[in-house]
This record gives structure tokens, C-alpha cells and sequence, in this order.
């Protein structure tokens, strides 16, 4: 297969973005090392794709291989330095490695640049957040987040109901 | 409502930085970041528009072009130099691909007239207020500064000073400017009426002692090209060939235009240096061009402050933490050889890794669309392209023989002491048009990169058999820059009036066919 070839390949079940789905979806499924096999086989052909390597750096930390994990993140980091994802995996590994001041820094700032309205994202960083907080003794900081992620997941729920309503409207 | 107290309830800090609201994203990363992105990259030896022919070597001069496509009737405010980024111009001078000399140039911006809606404004003398101004400015005051002409002119709102480090052996040492005064950026151009440009592009060159001249400054774009067809899958205009992409006897020689600049009437933000050869080369002296020592490899990057996954315990360690944004030796080797998938991480490594990016080369997708584009009227060698290795080691005809190989690297290869061509007998081919001193033996402002990588990559003209009709004649039909560059350093052309800017478009004259 020539090189033209494998760029002009069809777009079908094979392609680059349907593998790289496919590889979402093992994660998304708890299966992280299948998620790591299919993409790690594909990133050869886009190094330079922030949503698999997203993948990549999540599955090594979630399967507690963290020099790896680190070593894609800073990828992530340097790629992308604003991205989101990769600011979260790194404030993540900060707090495997005891840097927890440090996590709080990158969660925060990814927080403050996630939308009001992606109610649900938001109430899983004030979690991460508030779970370093226990590790910190500041447990009335920690208690105040989780009443925070109980009205988001309130809003969230209103969302959903809502969103099926206009749907059959 | 809570939530968006909670940092400040908490306590939490606030740092500010900017950050995407998505989380995939797929363009390279200069797509991004304008002012990080190279254009272009030029090492050459020194000539004067006195040159001799065979004339001793005794400088070398590198140019690093950035933030490309600048329409000088958008500026000025928005082209300056980015004092958040780190330029660097490296130097290889013992063939491992592997820097030995690092020029780190950094910017700084004032701004001096922050209550004006311009950076820069200035008319004649200045102009004053009527008799009819309304109060409270009375009439007879200097409304408009006098038209800039030098670096203190008050109309100059913006003013960007740099610092040029030379890293060699590990020691750092800032050339400094006479007197130990600032080293100034040209603004760009903003018309006749607001400054002098030409006063001041002399005013911001500078020779500094030990020899080393610098500039830094909004430009002409040095580079020409037809990119439109470039990008339009390889539509190459029809000539007087006949044949697409596929120049006459009379165009290849001529000394004009066939078709449309793109990039004229643009300009774009560029860093000059030239320094002394003896400052360059491993063994301290200009060595004759038969010695291996006397071939250096030369790269420019762009790197910004990286944020790290671990903190340094002590935060002082963490000073001068970089990631790199983009390098470029080689013309158009990331722009048009590697995939998009993978050109962010060509542009992130070193060239000393490039052996992972080899199969770019040496299978380039590049030849094999124009060989089915036009239906195999121009025939290409077989994969793999073994002829192309020349151009990423270091071998002869550019270095001398018996120089070390050293690893595929994309890296500019200059033989320090082949002799300048003097400018009025300068081959736009370079060495494939018999100019000992042209790209791809370092690269001049007036080296036809397009055409001659037409001919080399595609065309491969360096396999025997290759070298003749229609192989030989490839070319995009832009020949000339569309302004005179100097024959002295920094070369480059003046930045175009951002009032009388003009952009050379197909079907008006010097602008070549519309088919």
C-alpha cells in the first residue's frame, strides 16, 4: 500500500476516525487496555491527534503505569497547551505524585474555562477537586464543593428532561 | 451563582491563562499560533553588490522569517514580534546533527502612546489643532507627532527592543549594541504620511562589535510562490508549454513573472544575523570548501514556556522550561512531504530524530499527484527515493568529501566556503542551474525553492535518465520576488506601504493566466 494510497483509503469501518472511536468506546466500556491497543496501533498514522493521545495518557494512568502516563501527558501539554483534557490528566497525575497544591492549580483553571453549562463536567472537577481537599484537612472547603455538585447534578437532570421534552415537541 | 464564586470562596488561585473551550483539535499547531509559525529560513554566505566572483568567505548570514501573510494595510498594531517566544537560529558544525551554537533572540514591547487608537501616528512636522478645535484642546496644539523617522520619534507608540544571546560550549554571551544602547525592531510600514520606513530600516540595522550585524523587523515576505495552485491539489497553471507546470526555454530564464505571487504586497516579521565564518565553523577559521569543516547545518525554531506535569520543588529550576513550537531547515519539507497528521510532531522534535519521517521522503505523495494529475505526462522515479538523501545528510556536492554523513536530518547544509555568486549573476536554480552558491547548498533570498524542489523531488532530476523534458522545466511560473531585495545585510526588501500595498492576483498584468 502506497503512501497515496493509505491517504486516500475509504473513509469506511476502517477508517482513521472510525478505529479512533472504536477506541473511545473500550475506554468508555472499562476496557482501557483495549482502548490502549487500538490506540496506540493507530497513533503511528497522526501523532499529532489530540483526541487519541488523550486516550493514550488517560488509559496509562488509569492502569497505574504513571512514568507512561506522564510521558504522554506532557505530550498532551506541549501539543496543546491550553487543552483541557491534558490539564486534567496532568492536575490527575499531580496528585498521584503529592502535589495536590499543584493538581488544585490545573483543576481550577480547567473549571473556570469549562462552560456554566456543561453542568455535569463541572461537578466532576469540584469532585476531583474536593477529593484533594480531604487529602488536605480542608474538609469544610471539600463539604461546600459537594453541596455544589449536588445542584449541579439537579441542573443537570432538569437539563436532560427538558432536552427530551423539546425533542417531542 | 455559587459555582462561579467557588474560586474565590474557596480561595483557590487565580491563574490566568488562556485556554480552548474545545478539547479536539486537530490543525497544526502554528495553524494556531501565527506568531510562532516559521516561513522560511535562509543561511547563505555574505555578498556585497560589489561581489567578485571567487571572492574569500569571510561571513555567513542568517535570515528566520515568522508570522507570515501580514497585510500591511492591517497593521501596524498587530505584527509585533512575540516577546512570549524564544527564536533561535541553530548551527551544526560537526555533522551529528546535534546544535553546537544556539543565537536566542527575545523581544520586548513598550508601548509609549497608550491612550491612541494606533501604535504608530506622525504626519510632516506634526499637525495642530485648528483654529476651530473644540475645547478643551486649544487651537495651535500638537495633535499629530512629526512622521517617525527614527526609534525616539514620539509617534513610534509601539516600540520593540530585542537581545541577541550566543550559546557556544555551554557559555552564553549577549552582543551588545554600541554604547549599550537598545537594539530596535522595525515597525512595519504603515504609509508615506506616518513614518519613514526606509530611515528607519537603517536606523534598525546594526553592527555590533566582533563583526555580528543584526536586524529584526516587519519586511517584504522574501519568499515567492504560486501557493494558490499549491494548495488547489497541485493545479499548476498552463504556460506557453502547453503542458501544466511546465515551463518554455524563454519563461525558465526570464526574469519575470508568469503567474501570481501569492505572497506579494504581503509582508512578514524577520530576524537577520550575520556573523563572521570563524564564529561558525568547529575549528575557529573559514576552511576551504574541499574541508569538511568548513559544511555547517543550520535550523530555525520557535519555542514558547511550557507548563509541566510535575512542578519543580524549587521553582527557580524550572527558568527556561521550553516547548517547541516549529523548526525549519529545509524549505517546504514539512509543508509539503510530511502528512498532516504528523506535522506537529515533525515540527516539535529534532532533527536528529528525523529518520522516523523518512518514509515521507522517500515515497513523497507530492510526486505522485502530479504523475497522475496529468496523466503521466511527467514520469517520476520509483520509490524509494534514494536520491533524495543527499539533501538530508551531509554529503557532496554540498559538503566536501570525506565530511561525515551523519543522521537524516531536516537541516539547511551550507557549505561556509564556497564563494558568494555576486548578486547580478545570482541562478534562481541554485546548484541545479550551475550556482556552486544556491539552495540546496545553503539557501538565498533569490533561490527558486519551488521550482527547483518541482524539480528535484518530483521531477527527480537528480536520477539519471530524469534529467531532461518535461522533468527539467517544472515550475510554478513565478520566477522573481515582487520587490528588489538589497545587496547588502539584511538583503530583505522593504515592508510595503500598509497605504499602497499591492497584491499581484491571476489575470492582471504579472499575474499570469487564470486556467
Amino acid at each position: 500500500m502506497t503512501l497515496l494510497g493509505a491517504t486516500l483509503r475509504a473513509q469506511g469501518g476502517d477508517s482513521f476516525e472510525a478505529i479512533k472511536a472504536s477506541a473511545r468506546r473500550q475506554l468508555e466500556a472499562g476496557k482501557p487496555l483495549e482502548a490502549l491497543k487500538i490506540a496506540t496501533g493507530i497513533s503511528k498514522r497522526a501523532p499529532d491527534d489530540y483526541e487519541l493521545q488523550y486516550t493514550v495518557a488517560k488509559v496509562y494512568r488509569l492502569s497505574g503505569q504513571l512514568e507512561a502516563a506522564e510521558k504522554a501527558t506532557q505530550w498532551l501539554l506541549d501539543l496543546r497547551p491550553e487543552n483541557l483534557g491534558g490539564l486534567q490528566e496532568a492536575a490527575l497525575l499531580r496528585e498521584q505524585f503529592g502535589d495536590l497544591t499543584g493538581a488544585v492549580d490545573l483543576l481550577n483553571m480547567v473549571f473556570r474555562a469549562t462552560p456554566a453549562s456543561k453542568y455535569k463536567g463541572r461537578a466532576e472537577l469540584l469532585l476531583d477537586i474536593a477529593r484533594i481537599f480531604d487529602k488536605q484537612k480542608m474538609t469544610k472547603e471539600a463539604a461546600q464543593l459537594r453541596q455544589e455538585v449536588e445542584r449541579l447534578k439537579g441542573l443537570e437532570i432538569a437539563n436532560e428532561k427538558a432536552t427530551a421534552a423539546a425533542a417531542h415537541r | 451563582m455559587l459555582a462561579a464564586g467557588l474560586a474565590v470562596i474557596l480561595g483557590l488561585p487565580a491563574v490566568e491563562v488562556p485556554l480552548l473551550a474545545a478539547n479536539h483539535r486537530k490543525a497544526p499547531i502554528t495553524a494556531l499560533d501565527h506568531k510562532a509559525d516559521i516561513t522560511d529560513f535562509f543561511a547563505f554566505v555574505s555578498y556585497n553588490g560589489s561581489q567578485a566572483a571567487n571572492q574569500r568567505p569571510t561571513k555567513a548570514t542568517f535570515i528566520l522569517c515568522v508570522d507570515p501573510l501580514l497585510e500591511p494595510a492591517n497593521g501596524p498594531n498587530y505584527f509585533p514580534f512575540d516577546p512570549g517566544i524564544l527564536y533561535e537560529i541553530r548551527v551544526d558544525n560537526n555533522h551529528d546533527a546535534v546544535e553546537d551554537i544556539r543565537f536566542q533572540i527575545q523581544f520586548e514591547t513598550e508601548q509609549r502612546l497608550p491612550s491612541l487608537f494606533t501604535v504608530v501616528a506622525g504626519a510632516g512636522e506634526g499637525i495642530r489643532t485648528p483654529a476651530n478645535s473644540p475645547a478643551p484642546i486649544p487651537p495651535g496644539t500638537l495633535l499629530v507627532p512629526p512622521q517617525i523617522k527614527d526609534f525616539d520619534s514620539p509617534g513610534l507608540g509601539q516600540r520593540q527592543s530585542y537581545r541577541v544571546t550566543m550559546i557556544k560550549n555551554g557559555n552564553a554571551t549577549t552582543f551588545t549594541n554600541i554604547g549599550g544602547k537598545p537594539l530596535y525592531a522595525v515597525p512595519a510600514n504603515a504609509g508615506p504620511r506616518t513614518m519613514d520606513y526606509p530611515s528607519l530600516f537603517k536606523a534598525g540595522t546594526y553592527s555590533l562589535p566582533n563583526g555580528v550585524n543584526v536586524f529584526a523587523g516587519t519586511v517584504d515576505d522574501p519568499f515567492w510562490i504560486d501557493l494558490g495552485v499549491a494548495f488547489d491539489t497541485l493545479n499548476l497553471r498552463t504556460l506557453g508549454s502547453g503542458i501544466p507546470a511546465v515551463l518554455t526555454d524563454d519563461e525558465d530564464k526570464a526574469g519575470q513573472n508568469f503567474a501570481s505571487d501569492t505572497v506579494s504586497g504581503y509582508a512578514v516579521n524577520a530576524i537577520a544575523i550575520e556573523v563572521p565564518i570563524e564564529m561558525l565553523t568547529s575549528t575557529g577559521r573559514v576552511e576551504a570548501a574541499n574541508v569538511p569543516a568548513a559544511t555547517i547545518g543550520a535550523w530555525g525554531t520557535t519555542s514558547r514556556p511550557r507548563l509541566t506535569v510535575r512542578r519543580s520543588p524549587n521553582p527557580l529550576t524550572t527558568a527556561g522550561d521550553l516547548r517547541q513550537v516549529q523548526r525549519m531547515g529545509q524549505p517546504l519539507f514539512n509543508e509539503l512531504l510530511v502528512g498532516t497528521g504528523s506535522k506537529d510532531k515533525f515540527s516539535m522534535s529534532e532533527p536528529k530524530d528525523d529518520a522516523q519521517f523518512a518514509s515521507f521522503a522517500l515515497d513523497p505523495v507530492l510526486a505522485r499527484i502530479v504523475n497522475a494529475a496529468y496523466n503521466g505526462v511527467v514520469a517520476i522515479p520509483n520509490a524509494p527515493r534514494v536520491d533524495l538523501v543527499p539533501l538530508v545528510t551531509y554529503a557532496p556536492p554540498i559538503a566536501a568529501m570525506g565530511t561525515p554523513a551523519g543522521p537524516i536530518a531536516d537541516i539547511l547544509r551550507l557549505n561556509t566556503g564556497v564563494p558568494a555568486t555576486p548578486p547580478a549573476q545570482i541562478n534562481r536554480l541554485g546548484l541545479i542551474g550551475g550556482d556552486p552558491a544556491g539552495y540546496p547548498n545553503g539557501r538565498r533570498l533569490q533561490d527558486d525553492v519551488t521550482d527547483i524542489a518541482l524539480r528535484v523531488v518530483v521531477g527527480g532530476v537528480l536520477v539519471q535518465g530524469f534529467n531532461r523534458f518535461p522533468n527539467n522545466k517544472l515550475g510554478d511560473g513565478v520566477n522573481v520576488n515582487d520587490f528588489a531585495y538589497r545587496t547588502e545585510f539584511p538583503y530583505l526588501a522593504d515592508c510595503p506601504s500598509g497605504r499602497d500595498r499591492r497584491h499581484v492576483d491571476p489575470g492582471e498584468t504579472g499575474g499570469g493566466p487564470i486556467k
